[in-house]
């Protein structure tokens, strides 16, 4: 037995007075929503009493070269379903507000986004890398990322052991 | 005038009691521990990177080296998140052999988190049983693939050897000993009083707290929420399947303690179920040499020994995946650490990292 997902129907009734939701016509939905209006949608999405998303399952955000989304999955054990929220970001300067106001649990999950894909959460209590050294520089998970190898440090001689065998 | 101040002491990464490569910053006033600040990514090796640049069958090995002691229980919930997002249908058997090695896992890796627990709090006699009982697991996992780690057994489409006669008769041997050594761990530790106070009400947790924190697993299912993927999603055969979901009370070292000791038994009753339940037939499905899942993504979840373990995937219709992000259990339930060593002694703050039970290995990916 899969968890579904939340209907377009359903999501449409979700929309409400919100107008940056836009739910694209697929098989599982995603609500896209901007960052202004996406605090009080996971507040809406979490406390409302027909609706009850407490769990945050997934967290993560994925680079399409022009945008950066940041994808949510949460889910309700009350209607047993999934729903998606994903909010673009713009990749030279992504910024969006954190969610740890709502869920406080995504503390670790949105410093790993931060440190991997350069996704900065405004309001987060403690903005840091998380799994990087904190003098690393790029984000690694980004397509565009090149991983510079440091230059060997140059073979010495270490003893005399090759000396001794030629004499 | 008397003047006190705060001060910071490293434990870690090399402290013999912090599994692996946990540093942890403890801000100390006295003995007692005002803040507790894990700092992570000693064993970060790009597990995500690397697997944008392996098509799906190279990506499974990988999972095995997420959390290298439940490393069936990776496998399966990635070679589900493929099956998922690529429409194949796992045969029947293989669905069965899957559970039964999960949940051997399951019991292989709550040894150890007892183990480590026990010798960590001193009673090194407790960890050496607990090693001594998961050699006849491996036993059971070197006969069906020939390998005691890293497994890479539960594969995409169904399992890569068949459970065999001999697989069979060590299974039923094992399930004859689970009793018999639980009583043995009962005598051992829990009647034990210098083990008990060291766990009983130490680092205690409500279960709004740990909701809060988003934990998921024995870590949550101790404060008293019956939340187990198992049930509540009933993947695979788990539907079919008669067990209990063990809760604590308190939420505290000794209610996560016997948390994983029931739920040992628990699984030991569904393996009993499906060695009478399993099928004959096909352990493979008929899956394409080069696997090309449609476009689109999926988020597949199952009950990992530690919790929610999730594999969201993107496709771009390649034969390689565009975007793995795995949802680590071990990795969310590090911030419950801050909560647990809070206000306790030092020694305390050990007893406390080793019934989170993290595995550094699926901590930092």
């Amino acid at each position: 037995m899969k968890q579904r997902y939340l209907t377009a129907e359903e999501l449409a009734r979700i929309k409400g007075n919100f107008y940056t939701v836009s739910i694209d016509e697929e098989e599982k939905p995603p609500i896209y929503v901007s960052p202004e209006e996406f605090i009080p949608l996971m507040q809406l999405l979490k406390t409302n009493p027909r609706l009850l998303f407490t769990h945050l399952s997934c967290l993560t955000a994925v680079d399409w070269k022009d945008t950066i989304d940041v994808v949510y999955y949460l889910f309700s054990e009350y209607l047993g379903a999934y729903v998606v929220v994903k909010v673009k970001t713009i990749r030279n300067h992504p910024e969006i507000p954190s969610v740890t106001s709502v869920f406080p649990g995504a503390e670790f999950e949105e410093r790993e986004v931060y440190d991997l894909m350069g996704v900065k959460f405004t309001g987060h209590p403690d903005m840091r890398r998380i799994l990087m050294p904190e003098d690393f520089k790029g984000h690694p998970l980004r397509k565009d990322f090149k991983y510079e190898k440091p230059a060997p440090p140059k073979a010495t001689r270490v003893s005399g052991e090759e000396e001794e065998a030629d004499a | 005038m008397k003047r006190t101040e705060t001060y910071l002491l490293n434990m870690g990464p090399q402290h013999p009691s912090t599994h692996g490569v946990l540093q942890v910053k403890l801000t100390l006033d006295g003995e007692r521990i005002l803040k507790a600040e894990p700092v992570l990514g000693y064993l970060h090796r790009g597990i995500e990177k690397l697997m944008e640049s392996r098509t799906y069958f190279q990506c499974l090995p990988y999972t095995d080296r997420l959390d290298y002691i439940s490393s069936m229980n990776n496998n399966f919930g990635f070679a589900m998140a493929v099956e998922e997002l690529a429409g194949i249908e796992v045969p029947r058997r293989a669905e069965f052999i899957r559970v039964i090695m999960a949940e051997l896992n399951r019991i292989n890796s709550h040894l150890i988190g007892i183990g480590t627990l026990a010798n960590d709090l001193g009673a090194s006699t407790g960890m050496l049983y607990c090693f001594r009982d998961r050699e006849y697991i491996l036993d059971i996992f070197n006969e069906v693939c020939g390998a005691r780690q890293t497994f890479h057994y539960i594969r995409i489409g169904g399992v890569a050897g068949d459970f065999t006669d001999k697989a069979r008769e060590l299974t039923e041997a094992f399930l004859e000993r689970v009793p018999k050594f639980l009583s043995e761990y009962d005598q051992l530790l829990t009647g034990n009083e210098i083990f008990t106070r060291r766990i009983i009400g130490i680092s205690a947790m409500t279960a709004k707290e740990a909701l809060d924190l988003n934990m998921t697993g024995p870590n949550l299912r101790a404060t008293g929420v019956a939340r187990d993927l198992r049930k509540l999603d009933g993947y695979s055969v788990y539907g079919e399947l008669d067990f209990d979901i063990p809760v604590g009370e308190h939420g505290d070292n000794w209610d996560r303690y016997q948390v994983k000791m029931k739920e040992m038994a628990e699984s030991a009753k569904i393996i009993r179920q499906c060695l009478d339940k399993m099928p004959e037939g096909l352990i493979m499905a008929k899956v394409p040499k080069m696997l090309k899942p449609p476009k689109g993504e999926v988020y597949s979840r199952t009950e990992g020994t530690r919790g929610e373990l999730g594999f969201y995937i993107v496709s771009d219709g390649t034969t390689k995946p565009y975007r793995v992000h795995i949802r680590r259990p071990s990795f969310v339930n590090m911030q419950g650490l801050d909560l647990m060593c809070r206000g306790m002694l030092i020694g305390d703050s050990v007893s406390a990292y080793s019934s989170i039970d993290p595995i550094m290995g699926e901590v930092d990916c």
